[in-house]
């Protein structure tokens, strides 16, 4: 491989850690706030809300069936008006925060609802007001399976951020299409998916073994 | 603090498909007491448990503790009054990613204690239902007695006076339940706490309750003191589940021959006898021998203990002239015996057994 190639990998694999970095953190920030209130609003729950509760999931599932590229075009003025242009890593974190906060929303649902009902029932007994529940029961109890879940959104992410390249985007998609796809570059395209590969079996082993450190039912 | 329960009803759903699950509902538990529900299962003594502290809010009807309508109060002064109503459920409901310290830090840390007190309370508690050295185990780790202890521990810890307990020892094995059970009644002398169980064993009963109602098709079909309802049960439901521990279930055959409920011609008598209290230490079969000239035949038996007093069921066959059997049954009426006349068996007993 020559040095030019692989000082190219380098750099975009950086693109690619900062896009995907920043809107994963973007979308944990957002998303698990939105998880919980998708749960403990929903009927027969500890803070239920049923109209709420029926209007974001609305939202979450129009923002989850909209095709990632298509999103990222649509997003274009949204775009240019949070970084100021359409083009570049920074343009691409915008759509990727905001197509992954309705993923990790419903991430952190479903983990959250696997926490048995009877915990809850216990804390609840006990005198525990919701805001207590969610803080001391629900999150808690849930971690792993959280971070699960989160991993799963950090690789999807990662996909992603591969797409965003094809409109300019940057990172490890941007230089797969430029170099591998139209120039006929194959070496190139290899290896970036190589190192996709890679960063994508590297995440998901951090967070196996983050999930199974933080349980403690036995299973580990 | 005494429960008064007053018209709890409960409905589930709405419509044709609502289920009534609580029908009526009246019950005093006096303060101090360990006072049982006992139903199978369906007949609604989890929902009835539940509505004590509200995990459950009764369609129409009031709960009392201590004097205080819960039902009458705000969300807020309702989570304060819970404080004083400790629970502990069948399936121990422990947070798994807490050791067992952590778990009953949790109503302490719910009631904003300070973190310094936490820790003496928290060892008094573990110190109390016996699992000091476990402190730092996860309930992954522990028996299923001991995850019991833990949530009785924590149960505790707000210092209530009323327990509630929800089928609390229904999946612990006999040896376990009695050891929990003999906690239960530990705390109950101890701390004077006023517990209200429910379950559907009524060894559970036997052991510790003072007080007991059946339940049935979400109403309470009979309630009483404990030694009366087991030595004097009066309705079916009552009667099916005492069969459990007091009954004796009548086998098809004795000893070879058949069983029959309706009378047979030269057939001996079956007479069923429930005894309880001093009469079980009574000479009554000998007795009966030697004065009417019958033969008994004990055919099956049980006997057993409710809070030391000696209770049971014999199951005998009563053999002699016409008139001997009447004379006996008439003395064995006049005794403290419950006698009831449950079936013949063909006259070949004698020799068969």
């Amino acid at each position: 491989m020559s040095a030019k190639l692989f000082a190219l990998l380098c750099s975009s694999l950086v693109d690619t850690l900062y896009m995907v970095g920043v809107s994963s953190a973007i979308a944990f920030i957002f998303g698990l706030p939105l998880g919980v209130v998708l749960l403990v609003t929903e009927r027969g729950q500890i803070m239920e809300r049923p109209a709420l509760n029926r209007f974001l999931g609305s939202i979450v599932n129009a923002a989850r069936s909209t095709p990632f590229i298509i999103l990222m075009v649509l997003l274009i003025p949204v775009t240019r008006m949070i970084v100021g242009t359409s083009i570049g890593t920074n343009a691409a974190i915008v759509p990727l925060a905001l197509a992954a906060t309705p993923f990790v929303g419903r991430v952190v649902e479903g983990a959250l609802r696997e926490v048995d009902g009877g915990v809850v029932e216990a804390a609840l007994a006990m005198g525990a007001s919701p805001w207590q529940v969610i803080a001391k029961v629900l999150l808690p109890e849930a971690l792993p399976a959280i971070v699960v879940g989160l991993t799963l959104s950090v690789i999807n992410l990662i996909g992603y951020s591969a797409m965003a390249g094809a409109i300019g985007g940057g990172g490890l998609g941007d230089l797969a299409i430029r170099y591998g796809y139209q120039r006929f570059r194959l070496d190139v395209m290899f290896m970036t998916v190589a190192v996709l590969i890679a960063l994508v079996n590297l995440c998901q082993g951090v967070g196996d073994f983050l999930a199974k450190s933080l349980r403690r039912d036995g299973r580990n | 603090m005494a429960i008064s329960l007053q018209g709890i009803t409960k409905i589930f759903g709405q419509g044709p498909t609502a289920l009534k699950a609580l029908d009526g509902i009246d019950l005093e538990v006096p303060e101090g007491t360990i006072f049982g529900i006992i139903g199978s299962s369906g007949a609604g003594k989890s929902t009835l448990v539940r509505c004590v502290n509200l995990l459950e809010r009764p369609t129409s009807g009031k709960v009392l503790v201590g004097g205080v309508d819960f039902t009458a109060l705000s969300e807020a002064e309702l989570r304060i009054a819970r404080k004083k109503v400790g629970m502990i459920f069948q399936s121990f409901n422990l947070l798994s990613r807490r050791t067992v310290f952590g778990n009953v830090a949790l109503p302490l840390e719910l009631a904003r204690w300070p973190r310094e007190r936490i820790a003496p309370r928290v060892e008094e508690l573990l110190d109390l239902v016996g699992l000091a050295e476990r402190r730092d185990a996860y309930p992954s780790q522990l028996s299923g007695g001991q995850k019991q202890r833990v949530g009785i521990a924590r149960a505790l810890a707000n210092d209530p006076e009323v327990l509630l307990s929800d089928e609390a020892t229904s999946a612990l094995d006999p040896g376990t339940t009695q050891s929990i059970l003999e906690l239960l009644r530990d705390i109950n002398e101890r701390l004077g706490l006023t517990i209200l169980l429910i379950t559907h064993e009524m060894n559970v009963i036997k052991e510790i309750c003072h007080n007991v109602a059946v339940i049935d098709k979400g109403r309470i079909v009979e309630e009483g003191a404990v030694l009366d309802i087991f030595t004097d049960p009066r309705e079916e439901a009552t009667k099916s589940l005492l069969s459990e521990i007091v009954g004796v279930n009548l086998p098809e055959r004795f000893g070879g021959l058949d069983f029959s409920r309706e009378p047979i011609e030269e057939g001996d008598l079956v007479v069923q006898l429930r005894f309880f209290g001093d009469v079980a230490a009574e000479p009554v079969m000998s007795d009966l021998i030697r004065r009417f000239d019958v033969d008994v035949n004990i055919l099956t038996a049980r006997i057993d203990h409710i809070r030391n007093v000696p209770y049971g069921t014999l199951v005998v066959g009563l053999s002699g002239e016409e008139w001997q059997r009447r004379d006996a049954l008439e003395h064995l009426r006049s005794l403290d015996l419950t006698v009831e006349v449950v079936g013949r068996v063909g006259k070949a007993l004698r020799t068969a057994v």
